[in-house]
């Protein structure tokens, strides 16, 4: 969660702050399906009654609450981003001043001189993963072996990670990170300890079979009709 | 010698048999003309019509997203039982008609009143927006609306507040009105000039007043113009997606977004079943164009 520390002077500390009317018409979201994890896991910490164990497994009461919050949460939207460069230029532009966007968009916004304020409130927050991929077919296998140890070396993590802005997967990077571009280690969230991470939920496919055998969980195809439903 | 002779009167024959049994079968002469363009435009054009309209029956699998080659109707269910995609066409239609209502009072103006000198360059001023990038345009609407932009810039510099313009449908329609001016103004103003100043003296003559010549002399001849025109923007607006996406705000999303959002998830058959809205839109437009005797020459 990212807000403008001039327009905004209160101190923001919980996902609340995006279902809040009183910041009406100044709040970007972005423009995804798998948005509902971040609406579900609000309700699941605001409305423990609702039971949501895990944002990306919604039986259909559960999905109907949540997507009932994000219906009027639209109210209160200004933009929802398709790339983060325009969440990233509202923002700029004073056109937004709080909204849920990118950590890598928060360093940008920074650098430019934006006075802007990245929070994870303590219940945690959603995130996503980008994955490397092999072929599982590779004609020359061992080539693809080597490439993987090649990838997750530190310094090719280091230089990738600052070029992407992404955190790396590997801890050791930090020093190869730090030797680029000082502080940049810490910057990208590398050194920080284990409950930070175990406190991201991390994106996943939402289907109808979520572990209870009762197979009544809403699957994406539902994600991205209801999307559709509250953003079009 | 004799052989060459007989050789090149022989081929001489041949040609001469050839033209003639074209001459005889004028059709097949024209067969032949066309053959090629007919093809591509058969293959090209109605190819991909017909893999758009099969490809709207069929389903995909909610966790692959792969696509399951059954034929069902549910996505033409879904688009006409949920409302959000009667809306959504609603938007994107409203759009089109409105943004083609600002050419006409150029038009006329440029056609019957503007001096030959403002007359061209009011012809380069229409045109001009067409020598750059439509994209880099949008973008340039973008930083003009924004709220730390030009416009606000001016407005407060004037002492006024914000317009607050940035993401909004009113940021949308002067986007396009002014992305498809140039396709609405052209076939506007041809169709203006070519009135005869006799036609409006007669009816100035006959105690007509100025609105009643506009209503009964002036539109029913330009209506061919007009709905040239407005077939290029109709056909454009209904189609865009990238203006919505840039200059739009929340509840601004046109047939184009989702169309785009579908194949992005990928629901390729949903975003066919949702493109072929547009085809019928234009389908009826045109039929009604046609009732009010657009194509017949003036």
């Amino acid at each position: 969660m990212l807000y403008n520390t001039k327009k905004i002077t209160t101190a923001l500390t919980s996902w609340g702050a995006l279902y809040d009317p009183k910041y009406k018409g100044q709040i970007t979201i972005p423009n995804n399906p798998i948005q509902i994890a971040d609406a579900a896991f609000y309700l699941q910490h605001s409305q423990p009654d609702l039971g949501i164990k895990d944002p990306y497994e919604l039986n259909k009461k559960q999905f109907d609450a949540t997507i009932a919050v994000l219906k009027d949460q639209r109210k209160l939207v200004k933009l929802y981003w398709n790339y983060d460069t325009d969440g990233r230029a509202a923002f700029a532009n004073g056109d937004v001043s709080l909204g849920a966007i990118w950590p890598v968009d928060t360093l940008a916004l920074q650098a430019k001189g934006v006075p802007v304020k990245e929070v994870i409130p303590t219940v945690g927050a959603t995130g996503w993963a980008d994955t490397w991929m092999l072929a599982a077919k590779a004609p020359h296998p061992n080539c693809a072996y080597e490439w993987m140890k090649y990838v997750t070396t530190p310094q090719v993590q280091a230089q990738q990670a600052l070029i992407f802005g992404e955190t790396p997967v590997n801890p050791k990077a930090c020093p190869n990170m730090n030797k680029i571009e000082a502080g940049s280690c810490a910057k990208y969230h590398l050194n920080e300890p284990l409950n930070y991470y175990n406190k991201i939920k991390f994106w996943k496919t939402p289907i109808a079979n979520c572990g209870d055998g009762k197979n009544d969980c809403m699957d994406y195809n539902a994600w991205q009709t209801a999307w559709t439903q509250v953003t079009g | 010698m004799t052989e060459f002779a007989e050789a090149g009167a022989s081929l001489r024959g041949a040609r001469l048999r050839l033209s003639a049994a074209l001459w005889r079968r004028p059709w097949l002469k024209l067969g032949l003309l066309l053959a090629a363009p007919v093809l591509v435009f058969a293959v090209v054009y109605l190819g991909a019509l017909v893999s758009l309209f099969v490809s709207a029956f069929w389903q995909i699998d909610s966790f692959t997203a792969a696509v399951i080659h059954k034929w069902t109707l549910d996505n033409f269910k879904t688009l006409w039982n949920d409302h959000t995609y009667w809306r959504i066409t609603g938007r994107t239609i409203g759009l089109a008609v409105t943004d083609a209502v600002l050419a006409f009072p150029l038009a006329y103006f440029m056609a019957r009143i503007a001096p030959p000198r403002w007359r061209a360059l009011l012809f380069v001023a229409v045109l001009l927006p067409l020598w750059s990038s439509y994209l880099v345009r949008i973008y340039a609407w973008r930083t003009i609306l924004a709220k730390n932009g030009a416009l606000n810039w001016v407005l407060n510099g004037l002492g006024l507040p914000d317009a607050g313009l940035a993401y909004t449908n009113t940021a949308m329609w002067i986007v396009f009105s002014y992305v498809w001016l140039p396709f609405m103004v052209l076939p506007v103003y041809a169709a203006l000039e070519r009135i005869p100043d006799s036609y409006l003296e007669a009816s100035q003559d006959l105690g007509a007043k100025g609105s009643r010549t506009l209503r009964s002399v002036i539109l029913p001849l330009a209506i061919p113009g007009i709905v040239a025109g407005s077939i290029f923007t109709f056909s454009l607006t209904l189609g865009d997606f990238i203006t919505p996406a840039l200059v739009g705000g929340a509840g601004s999303s046109f047939i184009g977004n989702i169309v785009e959002d579908k194949v992005g998830q990928p629901d390729i058959p949903f975003a066919a079943a949702f493109a072929t809205v547009p085809v019928v839109v234009m389908g009826i437009y045109l039929l009604i164009a046609r009732r009010l005797g657009a194509f017949e020459a003036v």
